[in-house]
C-alpha cells in the first residue's frame, strides 16, 4: 500500500506541474508565435535563377566544417543551394558545421570533410598534416569587425588606431579623454568610465582585431596578437560574441569588438575607425568590400585586408576562405564541389550583403571562379 | 547418480535437476567465472586507462611548467603561461558555498524524514530527492541563465549596497554584481548536491540505535535535545562522509557551473563572491574544444588535477562511510 | 540533564496524557528551541522542494508550446541566424546604408531537435549495451565468486571511487584516448564510450546491492541440488534479482542521458536527422544542444532550448519512473 501512495504522489506532482504549464504556457505562446510565424516564402525561389542545368546530375553530398565567422553565410547559401539542387532533381546536399578554423583545417587534413572554412591560411605547423596534398583557397566573403560601444546619448564616434590601442590597454579610463576628444570635436563626451569587454574564449575575431592593432598602432599596442591575448586585469571577459554584445548592451561606458552581424543583432552603436589613409570609415559591407579590393592578392588567392590603404576602406576587415583539396578522389564529389563553389562565388555573393557580410569585389570573385577549373580528379 | 525426491512445489525443479544431471559442469563454470572476473577487472583497467591516457596527454604541461603550473595564478595561453591556481580557487570557493548551504539543509531534511515527518510523507521526501537528483545539470544551467540572471543581478546589487559600509562583508559581497557569479554557481551546486548528502545522511541517521533515541525521550528530552544529544554525535562520522561525497560531486560538476559562473579568462584569487569567476571543469568545457598544443595539454592537466583532487576526497569519504557501514552490520 | 524535569511529574500523570506528553511537561526555552528546530527541519525540506518545482515548472511552462511532433523529428534549423538579419530590413539599413529592401517577409524558420533526440537515444542505448552487461557481470564476480577476497575488495573499492570521478574527466579520457591518441575522430560511438565509463561503476555497485538482496537460501537450495555457481547464478539468482538489476541500470541510463560534459569533446556536431542516425559518424545530443543554444544566442535559441530541455527531462523522468516502479514491485515481493 505504501508503494501505491508514493507512486500516486509522483503522479500528482506531475499533474500539478503540467496544469501549471498549461496555465503559463498560454502566455508564452503569444511571444513565441510572433517570431515563429510569417509568410513562408522560400529563399531559393527569390534568388535570380543561377544556371541550374547541371544540378540534376549532382549526386555527392558535401560536408564542411570550420570557421564560425562564415557560419551564418554558409548556412544560408548551402540551404539555398540544397533547395535548388533538389528542385532540379539532383541529390547532393551541403552541410556546414562551425567548429573553429583550426578544427576545420585539421578535419580537411584528416580527410573527414570535403571542405574546410577558415579565417586564416594554413600555418607552417599545420602543413605537415596535409602531406604533399595541394589545397586551394577560395575567398568566400569578408566582414567588418566593429568597435561597438554603449554611451548614453552618443551614436557616432571616430576612433583612430592609437586611441583604440590605448582604450583596450586601459590607458584611457574615461570617455572624455583628450585622445578621444581630439578626433570628435563635435561630440559632447561624458566622463563615464571606460569598461573594456573582450572575448574570454580563443577567437579568430580577437586574432584579427589584435593583428590589426599591431599593424596600425605598432608603437602603442604592446599586447601582441593572437586568438587570446594578455588583457589587463581591469578589463571584462565575456564568452563568445553573444557574451560580449550582452555586456556592451547592459553597461554604460562599455566598449568591445564584435563582427558587424553580431553587433547589428543587438543593435549596438558602432564607431567609425581611422584607416591607413587617414579617413574615418563606418563599418559597412561596402567599406569592407573596399578593403578586400585594396588588399594584395597572392597567386593562391590568399590576402590580408587588415589595415588596407585605400579611400573608404574599413581597416578592421576579416577575410575568410573555403579550403578544398586540389585533387579530388572521386568524380561525383568533385562535380558537387565545383557546382557549390560556382554558386557561392556568383549567386551566393548576392546574399552576403543581406547578412551584413562584405561580398567579394568583382575582380577577386572572377579569379576565384577561374580557379574552380583547377580542381581535378585523380 | 543419486536421485533426490524434489518437493513438487519447488519453482525451478526443471533447471535444478538439469544442473544435477551434469556433474561435468566444471568447464562452463570456469568459463563463466573467467568472464565475471574479466568484467570485474575491466573496472580496474578502465580506471588505469583514465589515469594513463589523460596524464600522458597532460604531461607536456606538467613537465614544462613544473610547480608554477600548480601554484601560479597566471593563465595566459597566448604567452604560453599556464598557472591553474585561479581555477582551483574558483572551484574551492563555489564548492565551499555549495557545501555551506547544502549541509544544514540536507541534515534538516534527513532529520525531518527520519524523526518528524508522518510515515506517509517520508516516501514523498524520497521522491522529491530522487527527482531533484535526476534533473540534468544543463537544465539547472538553462533555468539559471534565462530566468534567474536578472532577478539575481537586482538582488546582488541590493545586497552589495546594503553591506557596503560593513567591513569584511563589503569585501565578500562586492558592489558591481551581475547575476552570473561565484555565488550563483555555488547556490546551484548546493541544490545539486543536496539530494546526495540527504540520502546518505538519512541512511546514517537510520543506523542510530532505537534504544538510544527512546532512552533520551524517556528521560524527558525534547525532540531537538534528542537530535542534538544522541543522533548528531552518533552520526558525525557518517555525516562527514556524506559531506565529502557531496564535495567530490560539487567539484566535478560542469555544465551548470559553466553557464552560471561568468567565464573569467584569467581568474584572480578573490573573496568577492558576487564577482564572476571560473572553475576547473568550466574552464575545460569552455576552452578544450578549440585548444591545441601546450594549451590543450594545460587544459587536460587541469582535468587530471581535478581527477586527483576528487579521488582523494572520494577515497576519504568512502573510508568514513565504510566505518558507518561496518557499525551498521555490527548492530544488525 | 533532563532527568530533573521528568522527575517532577508522576509517571501516572504522564501516561494519562499521551497525545502531548513532552510539550506539556517542558518549560519555555526548551520548548521554543524544540519548535524552532522542528520548523527549521520543515523549512529545509521546503527549501529543497522549491528549486525542484521551480525548475520543472519553468521548463514545462516554457517548453510545452514548443514540443510538437514536428519539433521532435525535424532537422535543427541552421539558417535561424541568417533569417533574423534578412527579415529585419530597418536594422540592416542602419548598418548598411546601401541595403536594398525587398518586401519579402522573413523566411519562416521551423524549430527542430530531431537529430538531438535521435543522437541522445543512440548514444545512451549504445552506452547502456556496453556498460550494463559488463557491470552486471562484474557485480556477479564481486558477489557470487570474489566475495571477500582481496581482488574483489579492491575492485569494489575502486568502483566506489570511480562513481565519484567527475563526468567531465570521462569526456577528457575518451577525448585523449580515442580522438587524440588513437585518432579515431569524434563520433556517436566515442560519446557512447564516455557515457559507458560513467555508467559502469554505477551499474556495478547497484547490481551488487541487488544480488545481496537475493536470499542465500535460494543459492543454498540450488547448490544443495548439485548446481554449480554459474548455473545457480544464471537460473536462480539473476531471475530473482532481475527487477532490481533493471531498476538500478535504468537509473544509470537516466543519469547518462542527461549528461553533457562527457559528450562535449567527443560527439562532434550534426544538424540533420540523416547525419545523426549514425554510430561511427558525428552526432549530437539534447543536453549538448541546450548548452550550445544558450552560449550561441539568437532570437530562436531560448525557445528551442526550452523545448529541448522539456524533451530531455521527459526522457530522464520516464526512465527514472520506470526504475522506481520496477524497484517498488521488487521490494513488495
Amino acid at each position: 500500500m505504501k508503494n501505491r501512495k508514493g507512486l500516486a504522489w509522483l503522479i500528482a506532482v506531475l499533474a500539478v506541474l503540467s496544469f501549471l504549464a498549461a496555465a503559463c504556457g498560454s502566455d508564452s505562446d503569444g511571444a513565441s508565435s510572433s517570431n515563429g510565424e510569417g509568410d513562408s516564402t522560400t529563399t531559393a525561389a527569390s534568388s535570380e535563377g543561377p544556371d541550374t542545368s547541371g544540378y540534376a546530375d549532382l549526386s555527392a553530398s558535401l560536408d564542411g566544417q570550420g570557421s564560425s565567422f562564415q557560419d551564418t553565410f554558409q548556412q544560408q547559401v548551402s540551404s539555398d543551394f540544397n533547395g535548388l539542387v533538389s528542385d532540379a532533381g539532383g541529390s547532393a546536399a551541403v552541410t556546414y558545421t562551425k567548429t573553429g578554423s583550426s578544427d576545420g583545417k585539421k578535419a580537411l587534413a584528416d580527410e573527414t570533410v570535403d571542405f574546410a572554412g577558415s579565417d586564416s591560411p594554413i600555418k607552417e605547423e599545420e602543413m605537415a598534416s596535409f602531406g604533399d596534398r595541394e589545397v586551394l583557397y577560395f575567398p568566400l566573403v569578408g566582414g567588418p569587425i566593429t568597435v561597438s560601444f554603449n554611451l548614453e546619448g552618443i551614436d557616432t564616434l571616430n576612433l583612430g588606431p592609437d586611441t583604440i590601442a590605448k582604450i583596450f590597454q586601459t590607458e584611457i579610463t574615461s570617455w572624455d579623454d583628450e585622445a578621444i576628444a581630439a578626433d570628435n570635436p563635435d561630440v559632447d563626451l561624458p566622463s563615464t568610465p571606460v569598461t573594456v569587454v573582450h572575448r574570454s574564449d580563443g577567437s579568430g575575431t580577437t586574432k584579427n582585431f589584435t593583428k590589426w592593432l599591431t599593424e596600425a598602432a605598432p608603437d602603442t599596442w604592446t599586447l601582441d596578437s593572437g586568438e587570446e591575448v594578455e588583457w589587463d586585469a581591469k578589463t571584462t571577459g565575456a564568452e563568445k560574441s553573444t557574451g560580449v554584445t550582452a555586456v556592451i548592451k547592459d553597461t554604460d561606458g562599455a566598449v568591445g569588438y564584435v563582427d558587424l552581424a553580431d553587433a547589428a543583432k543587438e543593435g549596438l552603436t558602432v564607431a567609425a575607425i581611422g584607416n591607413a589613409s587617414g579617413d574615418f570609415v563606418d563599418p559597412t559591407p561596402d567599406s569592407a568590400s573596399a578593403a578586400l579590393g585594396a588588399a594584395d592578392i597572392a597567386d593562391d588567392l590568399t590576402y590580408d585586408p587588415l589595415n588596407a590603404d585605400a579611400e573608404g576602406a574599413y581597416p578592421i576587415t576579416s577575410p575568410t576562405w573555403m579550403l578544398v583539396d586540389k585533387v579530388q578522389a572521386d568524380e561525383a564529389t568533385a562535380e558537387s564541389l565545383k557546382a557549390y563553389l560556382a554558386y557561392v562565388l556568383t549567386t551566393g555573393q548576392e546574399q552576403a550583403k543581406t547578412l551584413l557580410y562584405a561580398p567579394l569585389p568583382a575582380e577577386l570573385a572572377e579569379k576565384a571562379v577561374a580557379q574552380i577549373d583547377e580542381i581535378t580528379v585523380g | 547418480m543419486t536421485t533426490i525426491d524434489l518437493p513438487p512445489n519447488l519453482d525451478d525443479t526443471a533447471s535444478v535437476s538439469e544442473g544435477l544431471a551434469s556433474t561435468t559442469g566444471a568447464g562452463p563454470d570456469r568459463a563463466f567465472r573467467g568472464l565475471a572476473v574479466a568484467a570485474g577487472v575491466t573496472v580496474l583497467v578502465v580506471l588505469a586507462l583514465i589515469t594513463y591516457s589523460t596524464t600522458k596527454s597532460a604531461w607536456p604541461a606538467f613537465s614544462k611548467y613544473g610547480s608554477s603550473y600548480f601554484f601560479s595564478t597566471d593563465w595566459r595561453p597566448n604567452s604560453k603561461q599556464f598557472g591553474i591556481l585561479g581555477f582551483v580557487w574558483g572551484t574551492a570557493v563555489i564548492s565551499f558555498i555549495g557545501i555551506l548551504l547544502a549541509v544544514p539543509t540536507s541534515i534538516g531534511i534527513a532529520l525531518f524524514a527520519t524523526e518528524v515527518a508522518p510515515q506517509r510523507l517520508r516516501r514523498s521526501i524520497t521522491t522529491v530527492m530522487d527527482l531533484l537528483a535526476s534533473v540534468p545539470s544543463v537544465v539547472f544551467g538553462l533555468v539559471g541563465f534565462y530566468v534567474l540572471r536578472n532577478p539575481l543581478q537586482d538582488l546582488y546589487r541590493w545586497l552589495g549596497d546594503a553591506v557596503a559600509s560593513i567591513p569584511l562583508l563589503n569585501r565578500i559581497f562586492g558592489q558591481d554584481g551581475s547575476g552570473i557569479s561565484l555565488l550563483t554557481a555555488g547556490i546551484v551546486l548546493a541544490i545539486m548536491i543536496t539530494p546526495i548528502i540527504t540520502t546518505v545522511t538519512r541512511e546514517v541517521f537510520e543506523t542510530v540505535p532505537r534504544n538510544d533515541k527512546e532512552g533520551a525521550l524517556a528521560l524527558g528530552a525534547t525532540r531537538w535535545e534528542m537530535v542534538s544529544g544522541v543522533i548528531l554525535p552518533h552520526s558525525l562520522g557518517g555525516i562527514t562522509g556524506a559531506v565529502m561525497l557531496g564535495l567530490g560531486r560539487a567539484m566535478g560538476e560542469t555544465i551548470a557551473v559553466t553557464l552560471l559562473i561568468g567565464a573569467v579568462a584569467n581568474p584572480e584569487i578573490t573573496i568577492d563572491v558576487l564577482s564572476p569567476g571560473e572553475a576547473m571543469p568550466a574552464a575545460i568545457a569552455r576552452k578544450l574544444p578549440e585548444a591545441a598544443g601546450d594549451f590543450r595539454a594545460a587544459l587536460i592537466g587541469l582535468g587530471v588535477t581535478l581527477f586527483v583532487i576528487t579521488m582523494v576526497v572520494n577515497v576519504a569519504s568512502r573510508r568514513l562511510v565504510d566505518v558507518v557501514d561496518r557499525r551498521l552490520k555490527g548492530a544488525a | 540533564m533532563t532527568a530533573t524535569t521528568a522527575a517532577d511529574r508522576s509517571v501516572a500523570e504522564r501516561l494519562t496524557v499521551p497525545s502531548d506528553v513532552r510539550v506539556s511537561t517542558i518549560k519555555g526555552g526548551r520548548f521554543v528551541r524544540d519548535r524552532i528546530a522542528t520548523i527549521a527541519m520543515i523549512a529545509a525540506f521546503v527549501a529543497a522542494a522549491i528549486p525542484l518545482v521551480f525548475v520543472i515548472g519553468n521548463v514545462v511552462a516554457r517548453g510545452a508550446s514548443v514540443v510538437t511532433p514536428s519539433f521532435l523529428t525535424s532537422d535543427i534549423p541552421t539558417t535561424a541566424s541568417a533569417s533574423e538579419l534578412k527579415g529585419d530590413c530597418e536594422l540592416r539599413q542602419r548598418y548598411d546604408p546601401t541595403a536594398v529592401c525587398e518586401e519579402a517577409a522573413a523566411p519562416a524558420v521551423k524549430p527542430g531537435m530531431g537529430p538531438a533526440v535521435i543522437g541522445t537515444l543512440i548514444t545512451t542505448a549504445v552506452a547502456a549495451l556496453l556498460a550494463i552487461p559488463l557491470g552486471i557481470l562484474a557485480a556477479i564476480y564481486l558477489h557470487e565468486y570474489g566475495k571477500r577476497t582481496r581482488l574483489a575488495r579492491f575492485i569494489r573499492f575502486m568502483s566506489d571511487v570511480m562513481t565519484g570521478v567527475p563526468s567531465i574527466v570521462m569526456g577528457i579520457f575518451i577525448y585523449t584516448l580515442w580522438v587524440l591518441q588513437l585518432g579515431a575522430g569524434r563520433s556517436a560511438l566515442a560519446a557512447s564510450l564516455a557515457l559507458a565509463c560513467l555508467m559502469l561503476p554505477i551499474v556495478v555497485r547497484s547490481s551488487e546491492e541487488m544480488l545481496r538482496l537475493v536470499p542465500n537460501t535460494l543459492r543454498e537450495a540450488s547448490a544443495g541440488l548439485g548446481a554449480r555457481t554459474w548455473k545457480t547464478t544464471l537460473r536462480v539468482v539473476l531471475p530473482a534479482a532481475l527487477p532490481g538489476l533493471v531498476s538500478g541500470s535504468m537509473l544509470a541510463v537516466a543519469r547518462a542521458a542527461g549528461e553533457t560534459a562527457p559528450v562535449l569533446f567527443t560527439i562532434g556536431a550534426a544538424t540533420t536527422v540523416a547525419r545523426a542516425t549514425t554510430l561511427t559518424g558525428q552526432s549530437t545530443t539534447l543536453s549538448f544542444q541546450i548548452y550550445n543554444l544558450i552560449t550561441n544566442g539568437g532570437k530562436l535559441s531560448p525557445q528551442m532550448a526550452w523545448g529541448a530541455a522539456l524533451t530531455l527531462i521527459a526522457i530522464v523522468l520516464i526512465l527514472t519512473t520506470i526504475a522506481r516502479t520496477v524497484s517498488q514491485r521488487f521490494t513488495m515481493r
